[in-house]
């Protein structure tokens, strides 16, 4: 597979997983007695939408067609 | 009596499905073998037809039916534990991907087995991964045909033997016309389907509901339990909200069905394209079905079975034409699954357990392929004449197995260069032994799921014995 280094993908995968599960786990821990915003609770916000939104747009970037490596 | 407005567009879908796989099989390629042409179709897919073709082979009927079913009971806090599954492509192709492809490359495998046999050269780790893989796709078949006959049935009317002959029937076609290639093909149309349906579900909702912010005040009228991450009762406790991180999140890289898929892959620019694409409709295609399911609840006070959430929503905030269009998409959420593992369950049976022990000829091949697939579509459709209440449960555990069988030895048989098969063999045996009695037993430590002891008992065993194997061949 030309362009791709399989030891730094994995790695960069594992990486932005864990950043996810971080971000994920903010709403919950930091916003769970917050106001609700929109009809929603500010830690669905930051949990369910921003964070995989976020981690949709960071994969695109870093996997952007350049290259990752 | 049947509903003939809401049946009449899923009969039309199924036949368009029917209609595609035949024109998939006709552009699969000649030159192979019929095993590899077959349970492979060759390394042809893009980046977006892999996207597809993995979210919609992960997301099934737990995720359309179960899943929304689970949100409607427990709130918010179900939609926070579904969207652990968000990462599924990243991790899948981001971390097996290249070295499985390039293993599939190398050695010409077919499948996930192939993979461990070139890895780990054992005949015995053959058979009891064989066997585990057999065992919970077969269950995983029994759940998806009797989520999708249910929710047939429910909705037009049709009597449940009939709704699972017809859903059945359908899946054997197709499965059987065009392998590999058919089922990736189909698994992409389905993929479209179902985000269209998540998405005009979900406008629908809203509108119905008179907006998120009123539908949610409702829900706070029922129980503000709904609202919370905790979920009423504090079901979702913290311990369980995390053991999911195992279950649905990093352990998904032990699943051979999804695993399968980066070996098809046509290059690296396909695979980063299908790492990007396929989060984004992992996105769509469980936030916006398990938040729907929440907001049922405000919509649908009253319901005789969560599963049935969905679909009936589909059929309360839509007309009837539209509705039946829009059953379309559970409906294809669980055919893009079943079909991947009564395929990988056909080329386990014929190709990896078969064909190592009797020497068989390309026309023995597909006669006994399509025998088997016959066979297993046959008994999981007696099976499913039976059928569970909440398949989110049966679904979990199927899924617990595979990955307690699967997860080390594909891991760290790709990144370990010293792994061998004394360890893999004994990270399967206590994995699935250790999940099974736990599940049995009830046994939950500090209230996390069986899968997190077992894992963690399963890759303690293969480091442990590693040390009384042989190095094998990297």
């Amino acid at each position: 597979m030309h362009g791709i280094n399989p030891t730094k993908l994995a790695l960069g995968a594992i990486a932005l997983t864990l950043g996810y599960v971080v971000v994920w786990l903010a709403g919950p821990l930091l916003l769970a007695d917050a106001p609700m915003w929109l009809g929603l609770p500010l830690w669905f916000w930051l949990s369910c939408i921003v964070a995989p939104i976020a981690f949709c747009l960071i994969a695109a970037y870093w996997l952007r067609e350049r290259g990752n490596d | 009596m049947t509903n003939w407005s809401l049946l009449a567009p899923i009969l039309l879908y199924l036949i368009a499905t029917l209609g595609l796989s035949r024109y998939a099989a006709s552009r699969g390629a000649s030159e192979s073998s019929f095993e590899r042409r077959y349970f492979l179709g060759g390394q042809f897919m893009s980046g977006p037809l892999l996207a597809f073709a993995l979210v919609t082979t992960y997301t099934s009927a737990s995720s359309f039916i179960g899943g929304p079913g689970a949100a409607y009971n427990f709130g918010l806090g179900w939609v926070l534990l579904a969207m652990i599954q968000v990462p599924v492509a990243i991790l899948t192709l981001g971390v097996i991907g290249p070295k499985i492809w390039r293993l599939a490359k190398q050695h010409q495998a077919v499948t996930i087995l192939d993979i461990l046999e070139q890895r780990y050269h054992s005949k015995t780790l053959l058979v009891i991964a064989g066997i585990s893989l057999v065992g919970a796709f077969m269950g995983m078949v029994v759940v998806q045909f009797t989520g999708g006959a249910r929710m047939l049935s429910v909705m037009t009317g049709v009597e449940y033997h009939w709704a699972l002959a017809l859903f059945v029937g359908t899946v054997l076609i197709y499965t059987l016309w065009g392998g590999f290639r058919a089922v990736s093909y189909t698994d992409a149309l389905q993929g479209l389907v179902m985000v269209f349906g998540t998405v005009a579900l979900f406008i629908a909702v809203l509108n119905y509901g008179g907006g998120m912010s009123a539908i949610t005040a409702k829900l706070h009228e029922i129980d503000p339990a709904l609202l919370s991450h905790r979920g009423p009762n504090d079901f979702l406790s913290w311990p369980f909200l995390l053991s999911f991180w195992v279950l649905v999140g990093f352990g998904t890289l032990g699943l051979p069905h999804t695993a399968l898929r980066a070996m098809a892959v046509k290059d690296g620019r396909a695979l980063k394209q299908a790492m990007v694409l396929g989060s984004m409709v992992s996105v769509v295609v469980i936030l916006l079905p398990h938040l729907s399911g929440v907001l049922a609840r405000a919509i649908l006070p009253e319901i005789d079975s969560p599963d049935n959430v969905l679909p009936k929503l589909m059929i309360t905030v839509f007309p009837p034409l539209l509705g039946g269009l829009l059953l379309a998409a559970p409906l294809a959420a669980i055919m893009s699954s079943v079909d991947s593992m009564l395929l990988q369950t056909g080329s386990t049976l014929v190709s990896d357990l078969a064909g190592r022990f009797a020497e068989l000829n390309e026309s023995q091949q597909r006669r006994l392929s399509h025998l088997t697939m016959l066979l297993l579509v046959a008994g999981s459709g007696l099976m499913a004449l039976n059928p569970p209440q909440m398949i989110v449960w049966l679904n979990l555990g199927a899924f617990g197995v595979l990955q307690a069988v699967f997860l080390w030895p594909i891991i760290l048989g790709l990144f370990w260069p010293k792994a061998n098969a004394s360890g893999a063999i004994s990270a399967m045996l206590v994995g699935a032994g250790g999940f099974l009695w736990m599940l049995n037993s009830g046994f939950k430590p500090f209230g996390i799921h069986p899968i997190v002891p077992a894992l963690a008992a399963s890759g303690a065993a293969f480091v442990l014995f590693n040390r009384l194997g042989k190095a094998c061949d990297a």
